[in-house]
């Protein structure tokens, strides 16, 4: 048997090629579905409104002026930031909306702004509509009460100015949308005649 | 040219030194703006006529609110503000508040002496106190102006 055992054996051989040869072109087909789409899921952050500012800028100035000049301008109606505020004990009763505040220029004292500050910030939480003159007197005649006069307040919403103040006696912040011009004014001796 | 003069000065509480008050809330109509309400109160409407320079073609109607001011000087303030007004932008109009006050300030503080103040604007409410014959509060077109002067410590 002779030629019958080397037909199989050359069959067999054959047989263990055509196996090589499928385990050799199996491979690549696995590495393709490997490499599976990952899908990452990015998760948007929502940008914290955790912005608060109040500032309240004291310049050191020199001695030599009695005088300074100063301008507050505020151009366009509803300008400004919308950032949130806190006052020192600031009221919230009904008002839920965010009032904020900021001090644009201040040549003051601390103390003072925080009470010219806080003064306007009730004010304008007890109004339910902005008036203008009625928180410019408030607040001249809380100052003029407690810190002497001659003080002088502006409130609106769109206006420009240039005063001459004295030292130590100007402040321009903003409360929401109004802006509030509070500065003072050397007085002269009532004793002068006329 | 001619104005009506203010009324005459109120004899305020402090002597030398009154105070007034003054708003304008948003009220762009030629109407009345919101009278003074205080010690010189002096509404008075006195509408300025009359080209004084040739240039414009459109003259701005000045109307007085608030006075306690003499004439001369009122007639001064009128024509600076007029003047600065002019030579603003025109298209598009656009309204420098800023430059307008430091004008007029520079212009009083420089013929009258030290201090005048100004504002200028659409929309303010304001409570100063004054000096006795230096207040004045008009409007040039739309445009409402406060200028009003304060005793400088001597």
């Amino acid at each position: 048997m002779d030629p019958a055992s080397e037909e199989l054996e050359r069959r067999s051989r054959y047989l263990s090629s055509l196996i090589r040869r499928t385990k050799l072109s199996a491979v690549p087909a696995p590495s393709q579905p490997e490499p599976e789409p990952g899908v990452t899921q990015p998760t948007p952050e929502p940008e914290p409104e955790s912005a608060v500012e109040k500032r309240g800028e004291a310049k050191a100035e020199p001695v030599v002026d009695e005088e300074e000049k100063r301008e507050a301008k505020q151009a366009g109606d509803g300008k400004g930031k919308e950032i949130k505020g806190k006052d020192d004990g600031g009221p919230k009763e009904d008002n839920r909306r965010k009032v904020s505040v900021r001090v644009r220029a201040a040549d003051m004292p601390l103390p003072l702004q925080r009470r010219a500050v806080r003064l306007a910030y009730e004010a304008i939480a007890a109004m339910p509509r902005l008036d203008s003159k009625r928180l410019a007197l408030a607040l001249k005649k809380e100052f003029d009460t407690a810190y002497g006069p001659a003080w002088h307040c502006i409130v609106g919403t769109s206006f420009g100015s240039y005063v001459t103040h004295s030292l130590g006696g100007f402040l321009y912040f903003s409360v929401d949308k109004a802006y509030i011009l509070l500065f003072r004014t050397a007085v002269e001796p009532l004793v002068r005649p006329r | 040219m001619r104005e009506q003069q203010g009324s005459g000065d109120v004899a305020g509480r402090r002597g030398g030194v009154i105070r007034s008050l003054l708003g304008v809330e948003r009220r762009l109509a030629e109407g009345d703006a919101e009278g003074a309400v205080g010690v010189s109160s002096g509404k008075q409407p006195a509408t300025e006529g009359g080209g004084g320079g040739g240039g414009e073609e459109r003259k701005a109607v000045v109307r007085v609110v608030a006075a306690d001011m003499p004439p001369a000087l009122q007639r001064r303030a009128f024509r600076c503000a007029r003047d600065e007004l002019a030579a603003m932008p025109h298209f598009p109009r656009r309204l420098e508040p800023k430059r307008l006050a430091l004008a007029l300030k520079k212009e009083f503080d420089a013929a009258y002496g030290p201090a005048w103040h100004c504002i200028v604007g659409t929309s303010f409410g304001s409570y100063v106190t004054h000096a006795r014959g230096g207040f004045l509060y008009f409007s040039v077109d739309k445009v409402y102006i406060l200028l009003f002067r304060t005793a400088v410590e001597p």
